[in-house]
């Protein structure tokens, strides 16, 4: 055959994307099943909880009959504990609610600056109620752009998971450790 | 025929000196890229698209259709090789008068091209096995990048410091040493299908028996025809093509380019 070399090489690389392919969509079906599994265990927990809740708050009504009072005051804490149980969410936005007063950190932008791959990377991060609501590079001329935009992930983990404490991006170990370091810096500023 | 040679020389110096001062990264960017795929892949995540991607499948696809362009003009790392070679090739006319251009011989580059093929594939099974966090500190490209950043490299990179000054020392003694023997962005390029009009044919019935001076000249050795096992190895630096006394080798296919002559 002509082109012998080439005509094996093209049926490698078809090979080789045919599998990353195939591997992604296997990937993807195993996710979704983890998923559904997760999602029908949560609603049983939830539909158990409910159960639970109906259950004290009708004990609580026999029981107590004759203090209305007390006995409004005890079905709306159980209510409270069996709600906080059911989502973390509910609970984080009760707990903010609460500690409104005496918040970690002022509200507003904060800059802050770390050194990462080549140099310094300088990150705005904005905090409202002791939340970080978001973080944005300005600059970072000693980044190289493909490194950079790969170490920007960490900003999601960060958000979600509020905290600096994340791991870094594999690949993009400097940028990623900068950006962190940076939005530590700007969070030591907005201490109260 | 000197003149043009020269010239052919100096374009492709000053290509490779704008490459390095601007893009010293790409090489590294791209087998992060190929990288990322294996990591994923590690931890049983999902391959999604990213940055380093980018560059990874940019220099494919440019490698497939012109060729492995990239390695002979644009990358850093080979550029560094030409130059220490150049230097040593200087240095040995001036000082030890000695005349050619020195490097091994062509069955030991055939052997020592293979091991960029197996220096892969441990990259790489490193990566899915999670040994990879381990040689952390040993990359010679980590050292070189954090030199080409202005940043000096500090005592956790011992190994990868030590590795940087073979491959300097090994780049003295073959033109492309890292390139052909070590690289594994270059075997990842090496595997690519190029296009068969992409690659350096020679005009094989103009050529006078017993010439080979195309194949004494090129970096690796090998017979320019199109091609052939081994045509992934050429970095187009198109020396043969400006060594070629006749001029019987052009990128593509010869006898449609006649063709289109007549």
């Amino acid at each position: 055959m002509k082109y012998h070399s080439f005509c094996m090489r093209v049926l490698c690389l078809l090979l080789i994307l045919a599998a990353v392919v195939g591997y992604n969509s296997m990937q993807k079906k195993d996710t979704q099943a983890q998923e559904a599994q997760e999602i029908t265990e949560l609603t049983k927990r939830v539909d158990d909880l409910e159960e639970q809740q109906k259950e004290i708050l009708s004990a609580l009504e026999e029981a107590a009959k004759n203090q209305e009072a007390a006995q409004a005051e005890a079905a709306k804490a159980a209510s409270e504990k069996a709600a906080s149980d059911t989502t973390a969410d509910s609970e984080d936005a009760q707990e903010e609610e609460t500690d409104e007063a005496d918040n970690v950190y002022k509200d507003g932008t904060y800059t802050g600056s770390a050194q990462g791959f080549g140099g310094a990377i300088t990150v705005q991060v904005t905090l409202a109620n002791d939340e970080i609501t978001d973080i944005q590079v300005t600059s970072a001329p000693g980044e190289d752009s493909a490194y950079l935009s790969q170490g920007e992930g960490v900003i999601s983990s960060i958000l979600s998971a509020q905290s600096t404490d994340v791991d870094t991006v594999s690949g993009a170990t400097f940028s990623s450790t900068g950006i962190i370091n940076a939005v530590v810096d700007a969070l030591g500023k907005a201490e109260n | 025929m000197k003149k043009k040679q020269r010239k052919a020389r100096l374009i492709r110096a000053a290509i490779q000196l704008v490459f390095f001062i601007f893009y010293p990264a790409l090489f590294s960017t791209a087998f992060a890229g190929v990288k990322s795929i294996f990591q994923a892949i590690a931890a049983h995540q999902q391959i999604t698209w990213n940055s380093f991607l980018d560059i990874t499948g940019l220099l494919l696809v440019i490698t497939i259709l012109f060729g492995r362009h990239f390695c002979g003009y644009a990358c850093a790392f080979g550029s560094l090789g030409d130059a220490m070679y150049e230097l040593t090739l200087f240095i040995r006319q001036k000082v030890f008068h000695k005349k050619g251009r020195h490097g091994y011989p062509e069955k030991a580059v055939r052997i020592l091209q293979k091991v960029k093929y197996l220096l892969l594939a441990f990259l790489l099974l490193s990566i899915l096995t999670g040994w990879y966090a381990k040689l952390q500190g040993m990359s010679p490209w980590d050292v070189f990048s954090m030199l080409t950043a202005h940043k000096l490299p500090n005592a956790s990179y011992k190994v990868g410091i030590v590795l940087l000054v073979l491959i300097l020392i090994g780049m003295c003694t073959q033109e492309r040493f890292f390139c052909q023997f070590l690289c594994p962005m270059g075997a990842v390029f090496a595997m690519m299908p190029i296009l068969p009009s992409a690659l350096f044919n020679r005009n094989r019935e103009k050529c006078p028996s017993k010439c080979g001076l195309c194949k004494k000249r090129c970096p690796a050795h090998l017979d320019i025809d199109g091609d052939t096992p081994l045509s992934g190895e050429c970095i187009c630096c198109h020396a043969c093509q400006v060594t070629c006394p006749r001029k019987n080798i052009q990128i593509g296919p010869h006898k449609e380019q006649e063709m289109v002559k007549e």
